[in-house]
């Protein structure tokens, strides 16, 4: 019995490969179908959005997130009037909007192609950083976020000082080993990033929100602030 | 089929952390019905590749390898039947996801988030398979 289905599991098999073989072939256009999905899936789940509006209490959450991140554009603002050379305002004259149609549990998000190129930077309404554009096709965009878990660059608090190496950890959330004890963190400030090697320097990524003191200094974990409650993403030509 | 394909065209797309083809796949394979399992299999293994955005097969191919997997131990499973089945349901999503990740991005990725879809995954399909079995009775 066990050896017939070995059997028929192995003819299924070697009928998969032979299929995924024959796909990646004769297939190889598969652009128009996934470009279709995409948007068929933006519609159901604007379906979904407009038979299950969100409640008063979510409304109020969402102006109370949208309040936090205003207050985050100001600080910024300010910073950037004294001077401090933290956001150049050159970066952002060339914003380029796009619609999100798919976010994945991965971090991955899928968007309208409006010619953009490979590692462009992406923002969201509030110019928090999203991520980067990783893929271009035709049709559609595929842009690593910051949910995406293990991608590193450099950080820093809002007056510039380096605060270590952040590495993302999905689930909108970043880590921050090895910070040097001597470095004062509060709870609640914002982080930026860093030099310029996977980010430009300047970009506001989130905010404190926990601080582990360790025998090689504090770890810091980082809320990512982008929302892309609206629909729609930002980016940088 | 047709309830399956419904299924996975209207919740498929709100969820990328469960795989809902899965569930019926499943359901064929413990009650023996392997014509179903093979048409089920390929018809909405596709739909899912194009949910997914991935390439046309994959899914199909990573699916007939877990259960050509799963075939293969099969001989050193238990005989007791609901703890079995429960043992199915485990080493299929496991080996499953193992191969999702793995062809996916090369590597385990995130062991939390490998957790979360394999609690979620093992979740909804114990759900399908007892609804299935409400219905029946």
């Amino acid at each position: 019995m066990f050896r017939k289905k070995i059997k028929n599991f192995l003819i299924i098999f070697l009928l998969s490969l032979v299929f995924f073989w024959l796909g990646s072939q004769a297939l190889a256009q598969e652009e128009p179908i996934f470009t279709f999905s995409l948007n068929f899936q933006k519609v159901i789940r604007n379906f979904w959005q407009n038979i299950f509006s969100s409640s008063d209490e979510d409304i109020y959450k969402e102006k109370y997130y949208d309040l936090l991140r205003e207050l985050a554009k100001l600080k910024l603002s300010l910073k950037e009037v004294k001077e401090t050379g933290i956001i150049d305002k050159s970066k952002f004259y060339n914003l380029q909007e796009a619609n999100i149609l798919k976010i994945d549990q991965f971090g991955y998000i899928y968007a309208e192609n409006i010619q953009a190129k490979e590692g462009m930077l992406v923002l969201d309404k509030n110019f928090a950083l999203v991520g980067k554009v990783s893929k271009v096709t035709k049709n559609y965009l595929i842009i690593s976020s910051l949910n995406v878990s293990g991608i590193e660059f450099n950080i820093a608090n809002l007056d510039g000082e380096f605060l270590g190496l952040g590495k993302t950890i999905s689930n909108g959330f970043l880590e921050v080993n090895y910070v040097k004890p001597e470095t004062q963190v509060k709870l609640n400030d914002f982080i930026l990033t860093y030099g310029d090697d996977s980010f430009p320097s300047g970009f506001l990524v989130g905010s404190v929100r926990k601080i582990n003191k360790t025998q090689f200094g504090q770890q810091i974990i980082v809320k990512l602030l982008f929302n892309l409650d609206s629909g729609k993403i930002y980016l940088i030509k | 089929m047709i309830l399956n394909l419904g299924l996975i065209i209207f919740f498929q797309p709100l969820t990328s952390s469960l795989f809902i083809f899965l569930a019926p796949i499943l359901n064929y394979f413990l009650k023996d019905k392997t014509k179903d399992l093979i048409l089920n299999l390929i018809f909405l293994s596709l739909i899912t590749d194009i949910i997914f955005i991935k390439p046309l097969g994959f899914f199909f191919l990573i699916t007939s390898l877990t259960f050509f997997l799963v075939s293969l131990i099969e001989n050193f499973l238990g005989y007791n039947y609901f703890y079995q089945k429960l043992i199915y349901i485990f080493l299929i999503n496991l080996i499953f996801l193992l191969l999702f990740f793995f062809f996916s991005f090369g590597k385990i990725f995130d062991l939390m988030l490998f957790l979360k879809f394999l609690i979620f995954n093992i979740i909804f399909q114990i759900i399908y398979l007892l609804f299935l079995g409400l219905i029946k009775v």
